[in-house]
């Protein structure tokens, strides 16, 4: 880990030829996290992502992904199966979909605490752009918390802005910490080039909600 | 963990570290109707920002570890889109600056505080280091550094900040739809002269001139000249020989076509330095060397 000693480092001037190890690393943690990142697709066509939240077939998305009422959605996994899958719980606010898929060896990912972020650590996303599958981009926290979008009726606290680029079919993907944790699940973009991402924390405490019958209006229980 | 994976957590938290270090520095600026912009702390009680976050002269304020406090205008610098504040109470120290300048693909973070809700940061590389850039009319701006970080709402007068935290310039969107940042050297030496004076630093050689067209052969490929019509006595230009009916054709390696070029070029970081001048006598190109004085 870094000190903060390490930061003001003077630079010993360029590594050898080959030995890029940034790169190394990003590929390394790619490798660990794309079986973890599903594509879902609605009506036949690539709607969004999801990320496997456990081994047992869950799955979360965003609420946009899977839309309002279908009840069936397919997930296309990273090792080209694909499943059918249950929309067993949505909401449009925070905008989250969980789905079941009939599959116990499921690879999920590791799921980071988004309460612990700063501004200015690395992130980055994973998703299918533009249905460009397993895409990646990198960016930093751009703050952790912060006013609401005027439009928007989410709580600071309830979203994590980034510069990562998004494009259409990151949505439901996740924003990985530079431990190729799972921090954030992308959701939007405001104003063109700032990314919003709904915490892993708030992920939780929704799915810890979902164990309870649905009370609360724009919810169901499939 | 692989040790791999050791090096991008390095790498973040350095990033982090880095937008935390210059946040303490950077404050919000309260100058316009709409979108507060940022400001960073240059020296004990001064703050520099962009020129063009500030709409008015009068009723500015600061807002820094969660108190608003008045800030008075010291001075401002259109050529390079800065500007001082001068704000009693304020208690923050000074950001740190680069020691060297920007370079090319140097991984830099732009960073604001656009809001009262903590800093915001962006990331990307210097894409460029570019200029002369003509700013204004008689202006310009000897070096600008481009950047890919994304300069969000309210950045701008905000720093562009290396690695380590140390600013590598001032962000501002004042010049176009593209960020670029006004390199720490040139915006610090801006901000001296505005804090010494009030107002820029201008530079002067000491005559009087009119534009003139040179005639082919002599013109070597360049365009029009200045025709020196006086030379001040015991000036620069005097001091430096220029004579009555030379022609000043460049000044530093830059053309010096009309006034205007000649005012651009006689402001800022060139003041007190001894540049070569171009100038045609009697037919032929000849090269003197005049050390640029102060306007006072």
């Amino acid at each position: 880990m870094a000190s903060a000693a390490d930061v003001g480092r003077a630079y010993a001037g360029p590594p050898a030829w080959g030995s890029d190890r940034v790169s190394a690393a990003l590929q390394e943690m790619l490798e660990r996290v794309w079986p973890s990142v599903v594509e879902v697709r609605v009506d036949g066509r690539g709607a969004g992502a999801g990320v496997v939240w456990d081994a047992s077939g869950a799955i979360v998305t965003n609420f946009h992904v899977v839309g309002g009422s279908a009840r069936w959605v397919e997930v296309a996994l990273a090792d080209g199966r694909r499943l059918a899958g249950r929309v067993v719980r949505r909401t449009p606010l925070p905008d989250l979909a969980l789905l079941r898929v009939p599959a116990g060896d499921l690879r999920p990912a590791v799921i980071g605490d988004s309460t612990a972020l700063r501004a200015g650590e690395l992130v980055l996303a994973v998703g299918h752009p533009w249905g460009q599958r397993g895409a990646v981009t990198v960016g930093i926290l751009s703050a952790a918390g912060g006013p609401a979008e005027r439009e928007s009726r989410i709580r600071p606290a309830d979203f994590i802005r980034s510069d990562v680029q998004l494009a259409p079919g990151n949505s439901g993907g996740p924003l990985l910490n530079a431990a190729g944790q799972v921090v954030g699940i992308n959701s939007m973009i405001v104003g063109g080039d700032l990314s919003v991402a709904i915490p892993s924390s708030v992920v939780q405490r929704w799915l810890a909600r979902s164990r309870t019958p649905a009370r609360a209006q724009g919810e169901e229980a499939a | 963990m692989a040790e791999n994976t050791n090096v991008l957590i390095d790498l973040s938290n350095q990033m982090a570290d880095a937008v935390e270090r210059v946040a303490k520095a950077t404050v919000t600026v309260n100058g316009r109707a709409r979108q507060p912009a940022s400001g960073v702390v240059h020296s004990e009680g001064c703050v520099i920002t962009a020129n063009h976050v500030l709409e008015r002269d009068e009723d500015l304020t600061v807002e820094a570890e969660g108190k608003s406090l008045a800030a008075a205008l010291v001075g401002r610098d259109p050529a390079s889109d800065l500007a001082v504040l001068k704000v009693a109470g304020l208690g923050l120290a000074p950001a740190a600056t680069a020691s060297g300048p920007a370079r090319v693909g140097q991984l830099v973070l732009a960073v604001g505080r656009p809001s009262s809700h903590g800093p915001m940061a962006s990331v990307g590389v210097v894409s460029a280091v570019g200029g002369p850039l003509r700013t204004g009319r008689g202006l310009s701006l000897e070096q600008y550094i481009r950047t890919d970080a994304t300069p969000y709402p309210g950045f701008s007068g905000g720093p562009l900040v290396d690695a380590s935290g140390a600013v590598v310039g001032i962000t501002t969107t004042g010049f176009g739809s593209v960020a670029l940042a006004i390199p720490h050297g040139l915006a610090w030496g801006a901000a001296k002269a505005l804090i010494e004076h009030g107002t820029p630093k201008r530079g002067y050689i000491g005559i009087s001139s009119q534009p003139v067209r040179i005639p082919g052969a002599q013109g070597a490929g360049r365009e029009p000249g200045l025709l020196v019509v006086h030379v001040e006595e015991n000036s620069p230009a005097h001091k430096g020989g220029l004579m009555l009916g030379d022609v000043l054709v460049a000044l530093d390696g830059q053309p010096a076509g009309d006034t205007d070029d000649l005012l651009r070029l006689l402001s800022g970081s060139r003041v007190g330095k001894t540049v070569p001048l171009e100038v045609i006598r009697g037919g032929t190109l000849a090269t003197l060397e005049v050390t640029i004085g102060e306007r006072s």
